[in-house]
């Protein structure tokens, strides 16, 4: 039960991803004119309701950040669907886009580049108002209000970016996003460029302002650690594929693909004790090129239970009776997730 | 206690003239690695962990200098030695590995020809002998294929393998101490994972020490026995890796592992963070540079008058060696314990 089909008991989607493709043509380079195309996104399905977190969460170059792009329309999809609210964004016209991003916003991942330095804190903050022709009624207390509630004083509206921090700056990014009430805000790895005392702050007031507002977030990074804690629902990604999907808890507690596992595995705990005596998985080889990706499962390549079948058959996203959504011919329980409940009652199966 | 250590460093303290002021990166830091030992020193930007490795290689940056302060390599001052003597300890007794491969990695020459000539610089023999050495190490830390391999050019290098790369470098003359400055920082974390483990086969094999330089509590927490940390270019809490982690008695610290989303707990707690922006380095607070952030900062005496020593007969320590440079210290630890 993934993608297209709402699953029952929940609230009509807000966003929903069907079969999302995206190819980016290569240019230049030692294939030029060939034809080569980079498979970025390959048959993406997902679903956000209102008010929930859906976290993405992959490696570099595992197509996250495309989806993020695909579904504000921000870069055209290959193929499939992308509908908000009910309509299809893919194939809109201007003015439903339009209408979509009014109601959509982004926070990007370095508050350093996705703000314009020439520009007041009160500019930057007020310029969806502006665009949207709205300023003028009420938009400077609009402005003030909104840093208050990102806990940036109102006061320094007059100044530049750079004279902020790093979190205060991805504060005003996130004033910035919320300014015209969206209902979705799709946040790529919003909090990764901050260090860790500050980065839970900011993990905090986005926490904050989902309950005030209602806000549907989809979060897109890294880090496995952040993502568990801020989401209701957890995509995993690997080239181009989503290959787990489920509650946040299906997907931490109970994962049952190998790249899961092993992705959870490879966090390093903060805690020296269980740290140095666990048993580690660690994978062979790297992620294979998105240009010529293996056939039938593209993790076959690293996968400690690859078998025969693996080349041959693409493993569909589906429930194996896991009780959630798993792209693997062999998906089972067994390895230990990092946060499972009693330490030591899975045996590992893979020991270093 | 008897054994010398191999590297201590003593009261180092580095500045960076700028047009705003003088920077204090590193504001009086000491410490000591034993053979075989892995120190990890962990803070966040800014926190003067890099410049620290910086200084003890003599590789500090422009308009950076060393004001004062001792590096004792096997008891000999590193700081005021000349660039001849530096660079006979540096990428031979000390291997440095840095966090970005692709630019510390010269992009015209090919990785074996990077790893010999590492090699020839401070051993005599041939080229072939010193490419037959390179091909070696980069066989003895996971690189596949290493003689095909030591034919190709870093771009031509995955993250990881150049990684990889930097490490044979830095491996190449069999050092007794490996400074690895975030050495994982720009990996995924699966990649992460290998390079760790190669790492800590390489410190079971070769018994080299390792300064590691970090801001990953769970990579500290994997790879260090003894963890120092600072905070504003000065070193707060400084203890075996054991109880820093589980007795942590630096407010900076407690509030360090309070901020951090993790894994292995039931992850539905609020995260908590540290209040406020660390200071400007070029006016730091006085007394205590955390006190302005810290929970149980008493002001004005004795938090905001007196900075609060690591070091010395004030300093507040254990049995263990476990330090913080807090006034608070015992009461820290008594909550954090209380706490958890």
């Amino acid at each position: 039960m993934t993608g297209a089909q709402p699953m029952s008991g929940r609230p009509a989607a807000l966003l929903e991803v069907t079969d999302l493709v995206k190819h980016f043509p290569v240019r230049g380079g030692l294939w030029r004119g060939r034809g080569n195309v980079v498979h970025a996104v390959c048959g993406a399905s997902f679903s956000l309701a209102r008010g929930e977190t859906l976290g993405l969460v992959g490696e570099s170059g595992c197509g996250k950040s495309t989806v993020a792009r695909l579904v504000l329309h921000l870069i055209k999809a290959t193929a499939g669907s992308v509908r908000f609210d009910g309509t299809e964004v893919a194939n809109a016209g201007r003015g439903e886009i339009r209408a979509m991003r009014r109601r959509t916003a982004m926070v990007f991942q370095d508050p350093y580049g996705s703000l314009d330095p020439r520009m007041t804190v009160r500019r930057l903050v007020s310029e969806p108002l502006r665009i949207q022709g709205r300023y003028r009624d009420g938009g400077r207390r609009r402005v003030d209000e909104l840093l208050e509630r990102v806990q940036l004083d109102p006061d320094d509206a007059w100044r530049h970016p750079h004279e902020f921090s790093g979190g205060q700056r991805q504060r005003i990014g996130i004033a910035r996003a919320l300014t015209l009430d969206p209902e979705l805000v799709v946040l790529d790895e919003p909090v990764s460029a901050l260090d860790v005392s500050i980065q839970a702050g900011v993990v905090n007031l986005l926490e904050d302002l989902q309950s005030e507002f209602g806000l549907a977030y989809l979060f897109i990074a890294h880090d496995l650690s952040v993502v568990r804690h801020i989401s209701d629902r957890v995509a995993v990604m690997y080239l181009g594929q989503i290959v787990e999907t489920g509650s946040r808890d299906d997907v931490y507690r109970r994962a049952a693909h190998p790249y899961t596992q092993a992705l959870l595995n490879a966090v390093p705990v903060p805690d020296p004790v269980r740290e140095q005596s666990r048993s580690k998985i660690v994978l062979v080889g790297e992620v294979p090129s998105p240009i010529d990706p293996p056939t039938g499962c593209r993790f076959r390549t690293r996968c400690p239970k690859v078998q025969s079948i693996c080349s041959e058959e693409v493993p569909a996203l589906r429930e194996r009776g896991q009780g959630h959504p798993v792209a693997c011919h062999f998906a089972e329980l067994g390895l230990p997730g990092i946060g499972a409940p009693s330490p030591g009652a899975i045996p590992a199966v893979v020991p270093r | 206690m008897t054994e010398s250590p191999l590297l201590s460093v003593r009261d180092l303290r580095t500045t960076f003239d700028t047009e705003a002021g003088v920077v204090q990166a590193v504001g009086g830091v000491s410490f000591d690695i034993r053979r075989g030992e892995v120190l990890a020193i962990v803070g966040e930007s800014g926190s003067g962990k890099s410049v620290t490795a910086m200084s003890i290689v003599g590789l500090v940056p422009d308009p950076g200098r060393i004001e004062a302060g001792q590096v004792l390599w096997k008891g000999r001052d590193l700081i005021g030695a000349s660039g001849r003597q530096l660079r006979a300890v540096r990428g031979s007794e000390i291997g440095v590995i840095f966090q970005d491969p692709m630019s510390a990695l010269n992009p015209v020459h090919t990785v074996g020809r990077q790893i010999a000539e590492s090699i020839l610089i401070h051993r005599r023999g041939t080229r072939r002998q010193a490419m037959e050495r390179a091909i070696e190490v980069m066989t003895s830390i996971g690189i596949p294929q290493a003689r095909r391999r030591a034919r190709s050019y870093p771009f031509e290098f995955s993250g990881g393998m150049r990684q990889r790369v930097m490490i044979a470098i830095a491996l190449a003359n069999e050092p007794d101490l490996l400074i690895a400055d975030e050495p994982t920082t720009a990996l995924d974390v699966t990649i992460q994972a290998q390079v760790v483990s190669t790492l800590q086969e390489i410190r079971a094999r070769t018994g080299a020490a390792v300064l590691l330089i970090t801001h990953d509590l769970g990579l500290v927490a994997a790879m260090a026995d003894q963890v120092a940390v600072m905070y504003a270019g000065r070193m707060v809490e400084r203890g075996s890796a054991e109880e820093v982690f589980q007795r942590p008695r630096h407010p900076y610290t407690v509030g360090l592992l309070a901020s951090l989303p993790r894994l292995d707990t039931a992850g539905n707690d609020r995260l908590r963070p540290i209040l406020g922006s660390p200071p400007s380095l070029i006016d730091l607070p006085s007394g205590c540079a955390f006190h302005p952030r810290c929970p149980y900062a008493r002001t004005p005496v004795p938090c905001a008058s007196e900075e609060p020593p690591l070091e010395g007969a004030a300093a507040i320590q254990d049995d263990a060696g476990h330090r913080a440079a807090c006034h608070f210290a015992p009461e820290v630890a008594a909550a954090a314990v209380v706490g958890s």
